[in-house]
């Protein structure tokens, strides 16, 4: 992965820059994994995007080899539950000796090793929330079964992510606990060539860091670009330090260079930052590369990188738009293999899913799942005065000291609202919409919903909110809406049922709330013309109508009209005319729905 | 692992101010810190628990009872006359995520259950928190049955269990103190006023700030000892501070045309309820104690005002601007007349 000229402008040499590109990324992967086997316990981990899976392994491979040791590699399944993942009662010791014997957790059991997340975006977010504070305190406490356990938990974490939508890859603050956040959209794995560090490189690196200089002009700089990128959070700027620290070391510096801070951002804010795509420069046909020293021939159209704290910010601009658009390639790819979904196979069953809360007196074969433990902790009392239970079993236990675990179902609901925000009334339509999501959400029971904002206006839909339960996020975001433009109706239906097919996929329950006169003038593909838009209107009715997913449709016309009384019948929807604005009265009816069908 | 010390902790005044306020007076009735990620909510609370002075207590009772004024409820202390006494550090009990209920309030010892068939009651984390604090990171994520339970026994100061044949009271006293990003989902509203304080935890945008974070926390990863060693001396000092408050908050007065105003502060704000009032007058005079004042003083008032009442507004679909602000604007008009 050594430097070369730029290409010139024939498709020949832009393969080979993409080459290059795809070479520069892994090398910044594999620098990462040097820098976590060198400081495991500041750096914490990284969240690989879009990685394939030959990557993953070649990955972890290589992290392996860093680590000193004979470290071991430990996979964690989302589906994980909190006793397997945190400890708890080993149901077969417990029997055999009739007394409780404990069991320990995934995360202990990980300690001094490597912990492997794949599918880290489906991890739900409790568990998220759980394996967050483990990697905080370094240690893994349980208190939960009767035990009380306590023991050290500390292991780099490597998180593998792809999801559907764009948008934070780790939930609960998972992402912000790790160091490094990458993408590797499109890397192949026939295109890695040899490396450049080797477990050598690290171990000498490991007697160097405590020496390395920081100059006092690089610190400030490359907190000064966190706060331009819009990073809030202080780990990151601290991260950001320690990896610039590491990466001096592993280059065999004596002091930090611009270029180590510099690298070390792109690695760390990269996926941190909250910058708009257009503010972007043009990708550069060279990204900056690992442990090349000192090589400032970096050929940007943008200003001179006199400043330090321009250069870094630039770094990761540059990163970030190189990163969306790799994302974008893979993406559009996917879309089109789409596997049609049913529903069939997520029934949720609430007698064995969901979180415990709890155990209650019943009949394991017809009630649930046994709870061991409050059945021992029953029939305890009673031992002295029964018999000796026969066959040398230790403990008498009868029929009536079952206890079943009680689960909260989880079949959450999902409110997404489809709104109108076409034409001059748009604002008022929206400033609707965003009344009847914050009455919603500030209601009492508001904590089982999530609520999603789908605006369609000019050529196409967008998701303004991704399905949220905060009202703090939903106030953030809704607080600068656009409007105006043309009424692509059918893009919003489209919207609208994907977004229903994904989030029945993560065993939500989507409701589809409306808010349209049932007009539209664009037709899918983003060209104006009636007929073409409200055949295409009709048609992604009908799609949305196969899902069977509940959907309300106000009528915002001032009179009410055929063609929306149509459009809601073509996708099964209850109609609603709603000729005057009303908030309170969107969210009771969206309440009545909901209520409607938590009890079918 | 080494815990970053509470001295070196840069920025968040209100949080440290509402946990100090917290150790000096309990009755204030717990702290919620919401805010962003990665701004130190938690460092905050855990470092608390190594500044806090030790207590005495009494060897071997689970419910750490202060040698000399045992809880009238402990049926440890009250069994036979001469135990010996033990410091301690102050219990900062963590609150894991997947606790489950057995292990919070307490349950049967199955092991001496099963193996003598003797009956006894095996202490839960309520009884490791009494004359302490519990903490509950992510407090959003936790079941609600759960939060609303250490609610109860927070307020009540006793933690009554009544299952598996079992029937115990024990003393639970302890500072509830809660911390989530909002962004994750928010607090029921039922919740969030029972709550004492409320702090709004969020990141500083000042270059100089920042800096000054980093490097502690730099120098604190690097050589966790030698940090400690470094602040030890601020250390004692505020733990000194916090011992002193403790011992004269009896003696601080409210004077009558202060509590006029917090009155006033809350109908101005339509805080509904007592709560408010009290847990203003509380905080103030904890706040009042630990800058060593004998006399509340206006001033003292509007500083704890946005503390003690951000989470009690009564909401107001037109009034979109931030809470702290709402409570801000109010004190300014009633303090103008």
């Amino acid at each position: 992965m050594n430097s070369a000229a730029p290409p010139p402008p024939d498709r020949q040499a832009s393969r080979e820059a993409f080459e290059r590109m795809d070479a520069a990324r892994w090398g910044q992967a594999d620098l990462a994994a040097a820098l976590l086997a060198l400081m495991p316990e500041r750096l914490k981990g990284a969240v690989f995007d879009g990685a394939a899976p030959e990557l993953a392994g070649l990955l972890q491979d290589r992290l392996i080899g860093y680590l000193p040791g004979n470290a071991r590699l430990h996979r964690m399944p989302v589906s994980i539950t909190d006793d397997r993942m945190m400890g708890g009662l080993d149901l077969a010791a417990t029997l055999a000796t009739g007394r409780p014997v404990a069991e320990t957790g995934l995360l202990v059991r990980a300690h001094k090793g490597v912990l492997i997340v794949p599918m880290a975006e489906r991890l739900p977010g409790r568990a998220a929330a759980q394996l967050a504070r483990v990697i905080d305190t370094g240690e893994c406490e349980t208190e939960r079964d009767g035990l009380s356990l306590r023991a050290g938990a500390r292991f780099v974490t490597l998180a593998f992510a792809d999801p559907d939508e764009p948008g934070e890859l780790l939930p609960s603050g998972l992402g912000d606990r790790l160091a490094f956040g990458l993408s590797l959209h499109g890397v192949s794995p026939a295109r890695i060539r040899e490396e450049t560090l080797t477990p050598e490189l690290v171990a000498a690196a490991r007697i160097r860091l405590p020496d390395v200089q920081v100059p006092d002009e690089l610190v400030e700089a490359l907190i000064e670009s966190a706060l331009r990128l819009g990073i809030r959070s202080m780990r990151a700027p601290a991260f950001c330090l320690a990896a610039a620290r590491g990466i001096a070391a592993l280059a065999g510096r004596e002091t930090m260079s611009d270029a180590d801070a510099a690298l070390a951002c792109e690695l760390v804010f990269a996926s941190r930052a909250q910058i708009r795509l257009e503010a972007a420069p043009p990708p550069a046909p060279e990204p900056p590369e690992a442990s090349d020293e000192g090589n400032d021939e970096r050929q940007r159209p943008q200003p001179e990188p006199d400043d330090l704290t321009e250069l870094m910010v630039d770094a990761v601009r540059v990163r970030v738009s190189l990163d969306r658009d790799a994302r974008a390639r893979r993406i559009r790819v996917r879309t089109r293999q789409e596997v049609p979904t049913g529903k069939s196979g997520d029934m949720v069953d609430s007698r064995r899913h969901g979180s415990r809360i709890g155990a209650r007196a019943g009949d394991p074969r017809r009630d649930g799942r046994l709870d061991l433990l409050a059945t021992l902790r029953t029939a305890a009392p009673w031992q002295r005065i029964r018999e000796a239970p026969a066959g040398g079993a230790i403990i008498s236990v009868r029929a009536s000291d079952f206890r079943v675990k009680r689960f909260r179902h989880r079949s959450e609901a999902v409110v997404i609202f489809v709104v109108d925000a076409s034409g001059s009334s748009a604002m008022n339509r929206l400033a609707e919409a965003k009344g009847a999501i914050e009455l919603l959400l500030s209601g009492c029971y508001a904590r089982r919903e999530s609520v999603a904002l789908i605006a369609f206006r000019k050529e196409g839909a967008d998701l303004l909110l991704p399905p949220t339960r905060s009202l703090t996020r939903v106030k953030r975001s809704l607080s600068r809406l656009p409007g105006g433009g043309g009424t692509p109706l059918a893009a919003g239906i489209a919207a609208a049922a994907q977004l229903a097919k994904i989030e029945r996929r993560k065993r939500k329950a989507p409701h589809v709330v409306f808010l349209s006169d049932g007009q539209g003038n664009i037709a899918l593909d983003g060209t104006p013309g009636r007929e073409r838009a409200a055949e295409d209107a009709r048609d992604m009715a009908r799609r949305l109508r196969a899902l069977e997913e509940p959907v309300l449709f106000f009528d915002i016309s001032k009179r009410p009209s055929p063609q929306a009384e149509l459009i809601s019948t073509e996708m099964g929807a209850i109609y609603r005319p709603l000729p005057v604005a009303d908030a309170a009265r969107v969210s009771q009816s969206v309440r009545n729905l909901l209520l409607d069908q938590a009890r079918t | 692992m080494a815990i970053f010390p509470f001295v070196a902790i840069v920025g968040q005044e209100s949080l440290k101010d509402a946990l100090l306020m917290s150790a000096v007076e309990p009755a204030i009735g717990g702290v919620l810190a919401l805010g962003d990620r990665g701004t130190g909510k938690s460092t905050a609370i855990r470092a608390l628990a190594a500044l806090l002075p030790e207590i005495e207590v009494t060897r071997g009772c689970p419910y750490h009872c202060a040698p000399d004024a045992p809880a009238a409820l402990c049926t440890i202390c009250a069994q036979k006359a001469p135990r010996a006494r033990e410091r301690i550090g102050a219990p900062v009990v963590d609150l894991p995520l997947g606790a489950t209920e057995d292990r919070v309030v307490g349950a049967l010892d199955l092991e001496r259950a099963l193996a003598n068939g003797e009956k006894r009651f095996e202490p839960g984390l309520l009884a490791r928190a009494h004359r302490g604090f519990l903490y509950i990171d992510e407090v959003n994520l936790l079941d609600d049955h759960l939060v609303d339970l250490l609610l109860d026994v927070a307020a009540s100061g006793e933690n009554v269990v009544e299952r598996e044949g079992l029937s115990v009271r024990h003393p639970a006293r302890f500072v509830l103190v809660g911390s989530g990003n909002p962004e994750e989902g928010d607090l029921r509203p039922q919740l969030l006023d029972r709550f004492g304080l409320c702090v709004d935890v969020r990141t500083s945008h000042d270059l100089a700030e920042r800096m000054e974070i980093v490097r502690r926390r730099d120098a604190f990863e690097r050589d966790p000892a030698a940090f400690l060693k470094d602040w030890a001396r601020k250390t004692t000092a505020l733990r000194k501070k916090v011992v002193e408050a403790r011992a004269c908050i009896g003696d601080v007065t409210l004077p009558d045309a202060v509590l006029e105003k917090a009155v006033e502060l809350c109908m101005t704000l339509g805080a509904d309820g007592l709560r408010g009032e009290l847990t203003l007058m509380r905080a103030a005079r904890a706040r009042a104690a630990l800058s060593g004042e004998m006399l509340v003083s206006m001033e003292t008032l509007k500083s704890v005002a946005p503390l003690a009442l951000r989470h009690r507004l009564r909401k107001d679909p037109l009034d979109d601007s931030d809470a702290g602000v709402r409570v801000e604007r109010a004190v300014s008009e009633v303090f103008v007349s």
